[in-house]
């Protein structure tokens, strides 16, 4: 999710729609983390900010972006998972 | 305690229906489960009831039946509670960032008034603790539960974002008038003071301490809802206008460098209402600037300038 708004600020419908040409078959796995409660606690973190604009369907339409804390954190975590991930291929899966 | 969070409606907003039963008797669950006043639990309902029917349209394009395609969209929401939970951790967290600092400063200011009038030596200070801890409790606990459960947020319409770059950011109009309201109110206590001050009216016999303190707190708070009532901003052609105390300023897209929040110091000490931002800029010669802009959720378009500020600086910083 933090790696989809990386792209820019989105809306819920349009953060599921990347997320589901992102994960393709595995796209399901949104569904059990369920979006938006943790679209609201990664707000309410600071990881991401929100706005919002006039929407299509006349009630105003909730973006959210990254805030730099959001930013950083995702760098960091993914430099975290890349470590496991290489200590995996070296052991595990070799 | 739930009861007073919570402030159930007479009934489920009609503008919130979708005309399919099936989602709207859960739109319904959903807005039964969230806490505070219908204007605060609107946008939760209303980011569900747009992600449902968006989702159900996606599903009946690719040719699945009414029900299938709602049942597919409920299920994509996922469950209710986890929504509301979340909703109800949001909101509590929002009263504890308003309640704790503004009952805590509200009472210290009480306590200097109530110093300056009878000294530091004759104070009473069992008293005075009692009233610090009336005036924290009372105050941040009301002022926490008016924006966590009551304060409705401003709603952007298409008249104030008449292309997709261009937004105009103005005060609701009920917090205009009430900025303009308090602005009579402390300019005319201020007056009354400066008065009693030269020796004339009702607070001429007054300490002089506490009676300078009181105009200069009455001063500032005027200043500071005078302030609050002249803002406005908009932005149009990648350049944003932001008018002031001291007239219109222009700041073009491509020189701003940052954002940055005012700290809770600087906060009080400057006159405004609600948080407020600088904006670091250079102006045409190169100089570095900086001006302060405010974001409240009273502002109409409030967030959407912070966001476009964020984006202009990053985009900046990137070339």
């Amino acid at each position: 999710m933090l790696h989809v708004l990386r792209a820019g600020p989105n809306y819920g419908f349009g953060i599921r729609e990347r997320l589901d040409q992102a994960l393709g078959a595995d796209a399901g796995l949104v569904k059990e983390a369920t979006l938006y409660p943790l679209l609201h606690r990664l707000e309410r973190n600071g990881l991401l900010a929100s706005h919002h604009e006039p929407g299509e369907r006349g009630s105003p339409r909730k973006y959210y972006r990254l805030t730099p804390e959001g930013d950083a954190f995702f760098e960091r975590r993914v430099a975290e998972w890349g470590r496991v991930a290489a200590l995996l291929q070296r052991t595990v899966l070799k | 305690m739930n009861r007073l969070r919570r402030l159930r409606s007479a009934g489920f907003s009609t503008d919130h229906a979708t005309g399919d039963a099936r989602l709207d008797t859960h739109l319904w669950a959903l807005d039964a489960a969230l806490v505070g006043a219908a204007a605060v639990r609107r946008p939760t309902v209303m980011e569900a009831r747009d992600f449902l029917l968006e989702l159900r349209d996606r599903a009946l394009r690719a040719g699945k039946d009414d029900a299938a395609a709602a049942v597919e969209a409920l299920a994509a929401l996922g469950p209710l509670e986890a929504l509301a939970r979340e909703q109800r951790a949001n909101r509590a967290a929002v009263f504890r960032r308003v309640a704790i600092p503004a009952g805590l400063g509200y009472a210290g200011l009480m306590l200097l008034v109530s110093l300056l009038r009878t000294g530091v030596t004759g104070a009473d200070w069992p008293v005075l603790a009692g009233v610090f801890a009336v005036h924290a409790l009372l105050f941040g606990t009301g002022l926490g539960y008016w924006v966590a459960y009551l304060a409705k947020q401003a709603e952007p319409t298409v008249a104030d974002a008449p292309a997709a770059d261009a937004f105009s950011v103005r005060w609701m109009p009920t917090s205009a008038a009430l900025a303009w309201g308090l602005a009579a109110v402390f300019g005319l206590g201020a007056g009354v003071l400066a008065a009693g001050l030269a020796g004339l009216g009702p607070v001429a016999t007054w300490a002089r301490p506490q009676a300078l303190a009181l105009l200069l707190l009455n001063a500032h708070l005027a200043l500071g809802e005078l302030r609050a009532a002249r803002f406005r901003a908009r932005v149009e052609d990648g350049t944003l206008y932001v008018e002031g105390l001291r007239g219109q300023q222009r700041i073009p897209q491509a020189a701003i460098s940052g954002t940055a929040p005012v700290s809770l110091p600087l906060q009080l000490l400057l006159p405004g209402m609600g948080r407020s931002y600088w904006v670091h800029w250079r102006d045409e010669r190169g100089r570095e600037r900086r001006t302060r802009v405010s974001s409240s959720p009273e502002l109409v378009h409030g967030d959407r300038l912070l966001a476009w500020l964020e984006g202009a600086a990053r985009a900046n910083r990137g070339a």
